[in-house]
């Protein structure tokens, strides 16, 4: 069931919620998706609510396009060519290819061949042979080696006609027929095919109602999600011998794949993507009021980027650390410019980050890094509207609903008020707002009001000498919890099982890439149980990602 | 009769005989009546409304309607302008949604649907260039959505929805936006060169096709199978396209359209800076506008510029960026404290915008097409996402068309479309005197109520769509008042901006 609120409140990414209008209701079980999820015509089972587990395989489609992220890559371990390509593709859709994909997808093409063509060093790499007489032995090498490459496995006998075709009219669809020549049309031609940029799913083996997938299907399945790439030779060769066909010989392929340097950034894009962070969020846009703090240079912004995707790195991969590691850890990683921020003294840091043990009681994992804390905040001050709203729809999963209208508009009061807290609270206090602000977004944001609005320690208010408050009663999931602090809250949050299922809910959505079925939600509960248990590491969760029924079936779409 | 296109005066030159000489080469067809096209020219964050419009409410107007004004720049184009007063989003913040001033401006802005009051906030419908691209461009194809620099990839940077909830991001790379158009150049000179390059492409299309055609052979989903026919149709109707003579690549040098300047617009289609995109990539992308009408392969244009970002360039150095300024505080609060020279800054913003729009119009008034420029044939309209950005209302809108849309359209004229006194919005009535003062929120409009929907029909009729009984379109949108439940209560175009 998930709770609701009637007309609940929520925080908008540039506006600063202040007032709400309506009364939190009772929670309701309702759970009413809008627009139909589609698929439950043949069961009585209520698919309402996608978060509720129901046992089976997720009906997807067999055609997923590659993404602009997965052709840079696949690109770049296809030929070796490392220079993001995708900028010539149309923007990421799941619909249909129309003109603008399509032209994309051949300008790509067209570039990345002539490219190979005109890099000797690149052809020698992908002609596996030297031409003798016509060549056409060398061309059929190269057609089976490159194709089972690009389609991510063999081609079919009918597949290697065509290219041999296109390698026989060589004389008329190339400038002056040379061999080299036929090779690139043969690559630009691989590139623009529909099996190459699409990752599909063919095998027709029925298990029941269910198809299962070739090995050369779960090879891609395992080299996209773990890498954001097309398999690697091992891979291959696991899938020729069919010994992706268990759930425990995926999970040998996985551990081997997670300790490879691709995984790293595969990661990286999860806790970007976890944290909201890249182009266009409010990581990229800090700007603050040199009035209030001075020591803020606009230098800083994407070096508090860089720090919370170090410290991630460091505890997932280093540290080999759990999601409770993630949320309490307190490591730093600091250069001169960011010293300042963290106490620490300038002089004895260079210019790259280097890992520092911060002051464990001031200091707990991911959430009281520089990054999280400066961006979550406002030009003049701290926002535990900002953070409060964060921890709570993003890290514990909270359901809160649509915003009230007048959100923007109510000042903050500030007359005979002391503190931010206190302001906060009276420009929440009307009755409409009361109900979420009081009860979830501004207690949790209160623990962190320990950080000014650069992300510094701070045990008063810089305007008035007050004391900073950052004891609350917060709520995680059904749960509310005393803290005094943010050590107090992130000790808490990572022990909270609202917040481990919402961590393992958005890897499985990340590795899945789609909206998640019922069925994909008994996986999250299943890595929820296992995050709860502890010592349970960040890497195991990825690596048990592979070990749902969707990894080794697949089942078709119903709908219009 | 052959459609003849050929430029006369971009920049003061004379420069018909480069597209006359390709009279009489490979053209693929004919077509009577020059296409007709919507321009959509779409800004950000409002402007200062009272030096904006035109000094004329409701009449004609000439070049000293629009003296003294933001837009003195159109005025060689006059007679060409339509302003169509009082017109209002529907739905919008406060008018039937409140999730958040800027996400409604933008998600409801071209669909006229609520947006999802969830997850992404996504629109709730398809757009305007969407609908308008379905109806009236050749092969039923998407609409050229262009953007520069970095384009925001969620509500309040997503303009155009395929669908509902199916947000169509912007192309942002200029050579991206020019080879979707040297495919339809026609081969003059190098004989046997292009030759080979069209048996080429011919024979990839054959080989693609063929790897279509072995998955329909499977049992998949309908949606798969859609997937699968969408794209053997799209590869059919690349060869069934009309394309105009004038389509060449010496068009696309007299534009200045060459190796050169993509390079430098497009700096290899990444890591372009701001400045860059802004002014060079800008500056490409309204010629393409222009080279995409001579090769028709477009009839729905769309071109928005970002919103969030600091003006650095021709001579423009701001503090804090668009959207911080039009708050008057340089930040995404609103209300707090004036920043110093504020309404200057703005002026300047609205000025530089002011200046690409006359390009563009300039631009395609000097393009002859039959009997008139491209720009007769078009309506080049630019829709505001805000009025004031500092009261982030969407009544009132300062809206302006440029070109008759084939005659459709009146010219010349302001349009006070809901009666009474509209008046030019009260943008400076805070931080004026380049104060320091505090900012009120007073600084939007009253009154200006008509649906923008009733717009959006009158240019639809104007482009030649029809509703599906072969009529004129009656209705555009989900929503045209507060009332969500409501629907479309107010159909019909509004006859008072025809000719």
């Amino acid at each position: 069931m998930v709770l609701r609120w009637k007309a609940a409140c929520v925080c908008l990414v540039s506006w600063p919620l202040v007032a709400c209008t309506a009364e939190p209701g009772e929670p309701e079980g309702d759970g009413q998706v809008d627009g139909g999820s589609g698929g439950s015509s043949a069961d009585t089972l209520d698919r309402s609510d996608p978060t509720v587990c129901i046992p089976g395989v997720p009906r997807t489609s067999q055609l997923p396009r590659l993404t602009r992220v997965q052709y840079d890559n696949t690109i770049r371990d296809l030929l070796g060519i490392d220079n993001r390509p995708s900028t010539m593709l149309a923007p990421d859709t799941t619909g249909s290819v129309d003109q603008r994909a399509w032209d994309g997808y051949r300008l790509a093409a067209a570039s990345l061949s002539a490219e190979v063509l005109g890099d000797a060093a690149l052809r020698s790499r992908l002609i596996p042979c030297s031409p003798e007489g016509e060549g056409e032995a060398c061309a059929l090498q190269l057609i089976e080696e490159l194709g089972r490459r690009a389609f991510r496995r063999p081609l079919t006998e009918e597949e290697v006609g065509r290219f041999q075709s296109l390698f026989a009219r060589r004389g008329e669809l190339t400038a002056s027929g040379t061999f080299e020549e036929a090779a690139a049309l043969i690559i630009e031609a691989f590139l623009s095919s529909p099996s190459f940029l699409m990752r599909s799913e063919i095998s027709e083996r029925a298990d029941g109602e269910v198809f299962l997938l070739s090995s050369y299907e779960v090879a891609s399945r395992l080299s996209y999600m773990l890498w954001g790439s097309m398999p690697d030779e091992l891979l291959f060769e696991a899938a020729q011998a069919d010994e992706l066909a268990t759930s425990e010989q995926i999970l040998v392929q996985a551990r081997r794949m997670l300790a490879d340097p691709k995984a790293r950034e595969t990661v990286r894009r999860f806790h970007e993507h976890y944290l909201h962070m890249g182009p266009g969020t409010r990581w990229a846009s800090i700007s603050r009021d040199p009035a209030v703090f001075p020591d803020f240079d606009e230098a800083m912004v994407p070096l508090l980027s860089q720090e919370t995707e170090r410290f991630v790195e460091h505890v997932v991969f280093e540290e080999a650390g759990t999601f409770q590691d993630l949320l309490t850890a307190p490591v730093g990683f600091v250069n001169a410019t960011l010293a300042p921020l963290y106490d620490l003294d300038p002089a004895s840091y260079g210019e790259e980050l280097v890992p520092v043990d911060l002051d464990p009681a001031t200091r707990s994992g991911l959430f009281t890094r520089l990054g999280f804390l400066a961006s979550h905040s406002l030009y003049d001050r701290s926002s535990p509207i900002l953070r409060g709203a964060f921890i709570q729809k993003d890290v514990l999963c909270t359901p809160i609903g649509a915003p009230p209208p007048d959100a923007e508009s109510a000042p903050l009061p500030t007359d005979g008020l002391t503190t931010n807290r206190a302001r906060v609270d009276a420009q929440t206090e009307p009755a409409g707002c009361k109900g979420c602000h009081h009860s979830f977004i501004n207690p949790t944001g209160f623990a962190l009001e320990t950080y000014d609005a650069i992300g510094a320690y701070q045990d008063t208010e810089s305007f008035s000498g007050a004391p900073i408050d950052a004891a609350a009663k917060v709520f995680m999931g059904s749960e509310e919890v005393d803290v005094d602090g943010p050590v107090e809250l992130f000790r808490a949050i990572a022990d909270a099982p609202a917040a481990q299922a919402c961590y393992a809910r958005k890897w499985v959505q990340f590795a899945y890439e789609r909206e998640l079925t019922n069925e994909d939600s008994c996986a999250v509960e299943a890595l929820a149980a296992r995050l709860t248990e502890g010592g349970y590491t960040v890497l195991d969760l990825i690596a048990d990602l592979t070990q749902s029924d969707y990894f080794r079936y697949r089942a078709v779409e119903v709908g219009p | 009769m052959n459609r003849r296109l050929f430029l006369r005066g971009i920049g003061g030159a004379a420069l018909a005989a480069p597209f006359l000489s390709s009279l009489g080469g490979s053209v693929r067809a004919q077509e009577a009546a020059a296409p007709r096209r919507l321009v959509i020219f779409y800004t950000h964050n409002g402007c200062l409304t009272n030096r904006w419009f035109p000094a004329v409410e409701d009449g004609p107007i000439d070049a000293s309607a629009l003296a003294g004004k933001t837009l003195e720049g159109l005025a060689p184009h006059a007679s060409k302008l339509l302003f169509p007063r009082g017109l209002a989003l529907y739905p919008a913040y406060f008018r039937g949604q409140t999730i958040d001033p800027h996400d409604q401006a933008m998600g409801s802005k071209l669909t006229c649907a609520p947006l999802d009051t969830e997850g992404s906030h996504w629109a709730l419908s398809h757009s305007l260039d969407h609908e308008v691209a379905r109806r009236v461009n050749q092969g039923a194809k998407n609409p050229l959505v262009l953007s520069v620099g970095t384009a925001f990839n969620n509500v309040k940077g997503i303009l155009s929805y395929s669908a509902a909830q199916e947000p169509y991001a912007p192309e942002t790379n200029p050579r991206n936006v020019y080879n979707g158009l040297t495919g339809l150049f026609s081969s003059e000179g190098e004989e046997g060169e292009a030759d080979h390059r069209i048996k080429r492409g011919q024979s990839i299309i054959d080989l693609v096709s063929e790897d279509l055609a072995a998955f329909k052979r499977l049992d998949m989903s309908r949606a798969d199978q859609r997937r699968i026919d969408d794209w053997l149709q799209l590869l059919r109707e690349t060869e069934q396209q009309v394309i105009p003579v004038a389509c060449n690549e010496d068009s696309a040098t007299t534009l200045g359209i060459t190796e050169a300047d993509l390079a430098a617009a497009s700096g290899g289609g990444f890591g372009v800076n701001l400045a860059t995109a802004f002014t060079l990539g800008g500056d490409m992308m309204i010629k393409l506008i222009a080279l995409t009408m001579m090769c028709d392969n477009n009839r729905s244009i769309v071109l928005q510029w970002p919103g969030y970002v600091k003006f650095a360039w021709d001579g423009i150095e701001h503090d804090y960026d668009h959207h911080g300024l039009s708050h008057r505080n340089g930040s995404a609060d609103v209300g707090g404290t004036c920043v110093s020279g504020v309404l200057d800054a703005i002026a300047e913003i609205d000025g530089w915008y002011a200046e690409r729009y006359v390009q563009l119009v300039t631009l395609l008034d000097s393009i002859s097409e039959g009997d008139g420029t491209l720009l007769d044939h078009s309506a080049v309209m630019w829709l505001p996402e805000l009025a004031d950005g500092n009261a982030h209302n969407t009544n009132n809108l300062p809206i302006v068309i440029a070109g008759s849309c084939g005659g459709y359209l009146k010219t010349g004229a302001s349009v006070n479309l809901a009666g009474g006194t509209l008046g030019t919005g009260n943008s400076e009535a805070s931080c004026a005197d380049g104060g320091m003062g505090s900012n009120s929120l007073n600084t939007g409009s009253s009154g200006g109520m008509v649906p923008l929907n009733k717009l959006y029909v009158t240019l639809m009729n104007a482009v030649g769509c029809q509703a599906d009984d072969g009529g004129p379109v009656t209705s555009f949108g989900v929503v045209d008042s507060a009332e969500l439940e409501a629907g479309i209560t107010d159909p019909g175009e509004l006859s008072a901006l025809r000719a």
